[in-house]
């Protein structure tokens, strides 16, 4: 009799129970994606090299992330037993005994746990192999010794989520069965409101200024502290945002309450909502600044790595390839390429030597790269011929193998009419943005390649210029712009489970709320403009503190990165793109399910 | 002079079940008026459809046929900001369970029907003093629901359907969930601001005790007007309930 009435409650809440799932199936999927990096030691080592602290930086991610998961399912399991509650209640009265109870609520706990965790690593598995195939196809980016499926992360995955389930069952066992039946009855209809005593929020602020003062101060000085800089910046941080969260803004909210503007409108019932709601948020708020702070932070470092490929490859020629002879094709692809410059110096060869035209190096300068070392930029210089002939490296390389060993001569143009052999020409250009450009790039290597293949045999590697130190740099970086941009979207995701795990399970009380407005005439535009604004609030708050801490945070990466400020626009407006689509998302979704009888 | 007449329900029709499924007619073209000032109680066992009856009134359901004008105006026809401007400025509810929203305190929420309509939060204010004082709840204004006792609530609910000065003010059995000491405050409370503002008022109830209060009872059986009780001016409210109490017995035959 009890196994059917828990199946009949089941089926008569299949939305709230799809919600639970779909939550803990995402937040165990995502666990499971960051698992496959963290324990893939072979992966981690192979890309460590460049940078020791790599496998540092994940195991205290993982701590985070495990952290967050753990605030993650105590919600989950709140929800659970909130959505049971009046159900056993009800168990109790038609004479059900309480340490049946007790089994009954052991056993789904753990079901539930079971049935999310096996399923949320199987998506985990899914994810993570589309993720390599997205990465690639976007960033042409290849993890060397990167696996979808990893032994080690499923077993980390089930050991941490069927832990928690275990240690949740345990707890809502304890709690159930020593509420008073009429208590469980009406559970829904208790509400809770904290008030803070106004010294203790003083305390708390001062806490929160002061952990993030300190956290910001050390990740501003990473010398001090060296390689606690970390953990002691994800510690105070996020204690810091929780603080500044509990005690800064319910006292703001408080405030604006008592404001003459906040009697306009639905204002007061907004911000009645957010006070009473706040409390209940804190956690998840600061759990949301974290990811969002983690997130964006990956994604503009990974990105950054991108950049780093640019700027070595830059740093090392003036010019992105030398053409020997170009032909009218490669001409045309150039074109297309939209250089910034080109120039061309006509030359005659013999076995050891190749004759320039002095004048046309006095006219169109030969540049080199000056880079600054601060911002790792650089910019270029035009050569004196009398510079060039003391090294001549950099012109030489550019015309590949062929000619490189040979002694370069400038000479008059009538002693070099004179000359005997053949004119050619030596054509160089310079485009920016070799990323994008990568197609048409290997393209004209491949067709110089052609022209000079029968002539020698060692000139595959041959054609010198920033896109062949490019080629040459990019398989090094590329392993840690996986890692970024492969977190970055893995810590929004969860991010996006959070926000929307919580949100929803609000929701189906606020549907009365709403509900209750309509029949008292709130003007349907009305309504769904102050859950626009609510849901608005949550949405922001986090992303505020949580850019603060990105612009800090960014400081870390500046021995790995150089100025990794530059260019963070890019990172920040697809970042601030992705938050505003899922915001208005997720805004539909709730109105759809809060205003859905509107007439 | 005849009273102006401010609900007119003209066969008025409701049909539940779609297309496939069994119908059943909660409501067969009922007709009635109601005129300015009254005191009207509707009263039927469960099931015979008042409630039905009162959601349609109150513009929270629409008829299958039939109309309904509150003030002339035909309200099953408004949509969307009109028909919630209508319901912000003409119509006041009382629920049973109060319906409170328990995350603003009494003065806010007797207050947001006016914030709704962009009154200033000086007149407000004001109103809310004013309503709270005649409805002998001032010192609760600052409150939040769950720190009132039930009777409280429903007098700040009151209030709340009060303070906009309502064409009419609905009752959907308002004393259901109140003690009887309680009920009976909140129902003399009715019967004053009935005498002395002129309030209109129409209640569903099912109980012989809260419907003694009013001044004309309607009486449903099955979606049909069964019978219709008009308080003399003379008769006290126990003799009224008395006479309550006969009709319902001969309904039971």
């Amino acid at each position: 009799m009890l196994r059917k009435l828990t199946i009949s409650a089941i089926k008569y809440r299949w939305k709230d129970y799809l919600i639970l799932f779909s939550g803990l199936i995402i937040s165990s999927a995502i666990f499971y994606l960051f698992e496959t990096l963290a324990t893939n030691n072979v992966y981690l080592h192979a890309n460590g090299q460049l940078v020791s602290i790599i496998g540092y930086i994940f195991s205290f991610g993982a701590v985070l992330l495990m952290l967050i998961t753990f605030i993650y399912i105590n919600y989950a399991n709140s929800f659970l037993l909130s959505m049971r509650q009046h159900d056993y209640g009800l168990f109790m009265i038609l004479g059900a005994r309480r340490k049946k109870i007790g089994q009954m609520i052991w056993l789904e706990t753990v079901f539930v746990g079971i049935v999310s965790t096996v399923l949320g690593i199987i998506v985990g598995i899914g994810l993570s192999a589309l993720m390599q195939s997205f990465v690639l196809k976007l960033f042409s980016v290849t993890a060397k010794h990167y696996a979808p499926f990893w032994g080690k992360a499923v077993i980390w995955t089930l050991f941490m989520y069927l832990g928690l389930f275990l240690l949740a069952a345990f707890f809502n066992t304890f709690v159930m069965t020593r509420k008073s039946v009429l208590k469980l009855l009406h559970s829904s209809q208790e509400i809770s409101r904290h008030r803070i005593v106004w010294w203790k929020q003083i305390i708390q602020v001062l806490c929160g200024l002061g952990l993030l003062g300190t956290g910001y101060w050390f990740i501003m000085h990473p010398l001090v502290l060296k390689q606690q800089t970390i953990p002691t910046g994800l510690f105070t941080l996020s204690f810091g945002t929780f603080f500044l969260f509990n005690a800064v803004i319910t006292a703001g909210v408080a405030f604006l309450r008592k404001t003459k503007n906040a009697k306009k409108g639905l204002r007061t019932f907004t911000l009645g909502q957010l006070e009473f709601r706040i409390h209940d948020y804190t956690k998840i708020l600061t759990g949301v600044a974290m990811l969002f702070a983690l997130a964006l932070g990956a994604i503009t470092t990974g990105i950054g790595f991108n950049n780093i490929i640019e700027k070595t490859a830059t740093a090392g020629s003036a010019y992105t390839l030398g053409l020997v002879g170009p032909t009218a094709q490669q001409k045309k692809l150039v074109t297309a390429l939209r250089p910034q410059k080109q120039v061309t110096y006509l030359f005659k060869s013999d076995q050891q030597n190749v004759y320039f035209i002095k004048q046309q190096f006095e006219q169109e300068k030969f540049e080199i790269p000056v880079t600054k070392k601060s911002t790792f930029t650089s910019v270029y210089r035009g050569q004196k011929v009398a510079e060039l002939q003391k090294d001549p490296t950099d012109l030489m390389t550019a015309m590949g193998a062929k000619f490189a060993t040979r002694h370069p001569h400038f000479i008059s143009e009538r002693a070099f009419a004179k000359k005997e052999g053949s004119t050619s020409s030596l054509f160089l250009f310079r485009t920016e943005g070799l990323t994008s450009k990568q197609a048409v790039l290997d393209k004209l290597v491949k067709s110089e390649a052609a022209k000079t293949t029968e002539m020698s045999a060692s000139s595959q590697a041959a054609f010198r210029g920033s896109y062949d130190a490019f080629k040459v740099v990019k398989p090094l970086y590329s392993g840690l712009q996986f890692m970024g941009i492969f977190l970055g979207i893995a810590f929004l995701a969860m991010l996006a489970s959070c926000l929307m795990f919580k949100l929803l399970s609000g929701a189906f009380a606020d549907k009365r709320r709403y509900e209750l407005l309509r029949k008292l005439g709130v003007r349907p535009q009305l309504l769904r403009n102050a859950i626009k604004k609510e849901v608005g609030l949550l949405f922001l708050l986090p992303a505020l503190v949580g850019v603060v801490h990105v612009l800090f945070g960014l400081n870390l990466f500046k021995g790995l990165l150089g100025n990794p400020y530059y260019g963070i626009w890019i990172p920040f407006t697809f970042f601030a793109a992705l938050y505003f689509g899922y915001y208005v998302g997720l805004v539909l979704l709730y109105q759809k399910i809060v205003l859905s009888e509107e007439n | 002079m005849k009273a102006k007449t401010i609900i007119k329900v003209e066969r008025l029709r409701k049909v539940y079940g779609k297309q496939t499924e069994k119908k059943y007619e909660a409501l067969k073209a009922i007709s009635f008026e109601v005129a300015q000032g009254e005191f009207v109680g509707i009263m039927g066992a469960s099931g015979s459809g008042k409630t039905t009856l009162l959601n349609m009134l109150a513009t929270f359901d629409h008829p299958t046929s039939g109309t309904v004008k509150i003030n002339d105006t035909e309200v099953s026809r408004l949509k969307g900001n009109q028909l919630a401007d209508f319901r912000a400025k003409e119509i006041g509810f009382i629920f049973q369970d109060f319906n409170l929203l328990e995350n603003l305190t009494a003065a806010e929420n007797i207050g947001l029907a006016l914030s709704l309509q962009n009154v200033k939060p000086k007149t407000i204010e004001n109103s809310v003093v004013k309503i709270a004082a005649t409805l002998g709840i001032s010192d609760l204004l600052e409150k939040y629901p769950s720190e009132l006792s039930g009777g409280q609530k429903q007098r700040v609910a009151c209030a709340r359907a009060l303070v906009h000065d309502p064409t009419i003010l609905f009752g959907d059995e308002p004393t259901g969930a109140l003690d009887s000491k309680s009920a009976r405050e909140l129902l003399e409370l009715m019967y004053r601001v009935n005498e002395q503002q002129k309030t209109s008022i129409l209640m569903v109830t099912h109980d012989a005790f809260s419907a003694s209060f009013c001044k004309r009872i309607i009486f449903i059986k099955d979606g049909q007007v069964e019978h219709e009780l008009v308080k003399q001016v003379q008769a006290s409210r126990t003799q009224f309930y008395q006479e309550i109490l006969d009709i319902l017995g001969t309904f039971e035959k």
